[in-house]
């Protein structure tokens, strides 16, 4: 997908978003707990930098969101709890308890340091970006 | 592009979710946590799409591209700010659907466009935009 972002992207252009990721140099088995625990596609074992770099992308910041993706997981937790009845309603009782727990192992994930969230701004190379 | 059996049922889930309406109590959620109300299952807050749009530098004059863009956060938020062209990006149509309706709400229906697309085959020409936004799609 990064690879068509590159592609897409005219030079001196900048592609900016965030991304959930483990950290550098986890072992087989953190790496294993970690996407137990996070998005399906937090599989991916190289860091996003490394990643944007991999595809062509200079890295001009990237920037760890960890905290505040904590607090907004715990006050999305917090605040399906308080209209859980009409959400039980609206997802169903499955769909509900499920995301529910997606939620409570992120935060597991967080807490134990193997979920990270990160800002991450890149550039592609061209006439006047500036960019190395 | 073939998928794996897991990719195949978390596109399922993705489809079937945002075939679904968006509740008073989701949007309720949503407006009390990331201050929006788009219909998103994410956690990007206004103030962080904000600081996206601050590092893309847009303006008028911009072409954006929202990878995964689902009901269109951030990419619509962004339009509306800097008034730049849009193009949104995502499998689910349904999504790219109440992505649109954002837009015309925010008046910049006639700045952007949708493509149902896979990102990992964007049906788009090479070096055509000036910048491009995701969120939480690359985890």
């Amino acid at each position: 997908m990064l690879r068509e972002c590159h592609r897409v992207l005219g030079p001196g252009g900048r592609m900016a978003g965030y991304v959930i990721h483990t950290p550098k140099g986890l072992s087989a088995t953190a790496q294993r707990r970690a996407n137990e625990l996070g998005p399906s596609a937090t599989a991916a074992a190289a860091s996003p930098d490394d990643l944007a770099r991999s595809v062509g992308f200079s890295v001009i910041l990237v920037e760890d969101v960890t905290p505040l993706f904590r607090t907004t997981c715990e006050a999305i937790l917090r605040a399906r709890g308080e209209v859980e009845d009409e959400l039980r309603v609206a997802e169903g009782p499955h769909a509900f308890e499920e995301e529910q727990q997606k939620k409570r192992r992120m935060l597991e994930g967080i807490d134990e340091g193997l979920l990270l969230r990160s800002l991450v701004v890149a550039g592609k190379q061209g006439a006047g970006s500036g960019e190395q | 592009m073939p998928r794996h059996l897991d990719e195949q049922d978390n596109l399922e889930r993705f489809l079937e979710e945002y075939g679904r309406p968006v509740s008073d109590a989701a949007k309720h959620v949503e407006r009390a946590v990331l201050g929006h109300e788009v219909g998103l299952n994410g956690y990007t807050t206004v103030e962080q799409a904000g600081a996206l749009g601050t590092h893309l530098g847009l303006s008028h004059d911009s072409s954006l591209l929202d990878v995964g863009a689902g009901r269109g956060w951030p990419g619509s938020h962004l339009a509306a700010l800097s008034a730049c062209r849009l193009v949104s990006s995502d499998i689910p149509f349904d999504a790219l659907k109440a992505a649109k309706g954002q837009l015309a709400a925010g008046g910049a229906q006639d700045r952007a466009h949708a493509v149902v697309a896979d990102g990992r085959a964007l049906p788009l020409g090479s070096n055509r935009f000036d910048a491009l936004v995701h969120a939480d799609v690359f985890c």
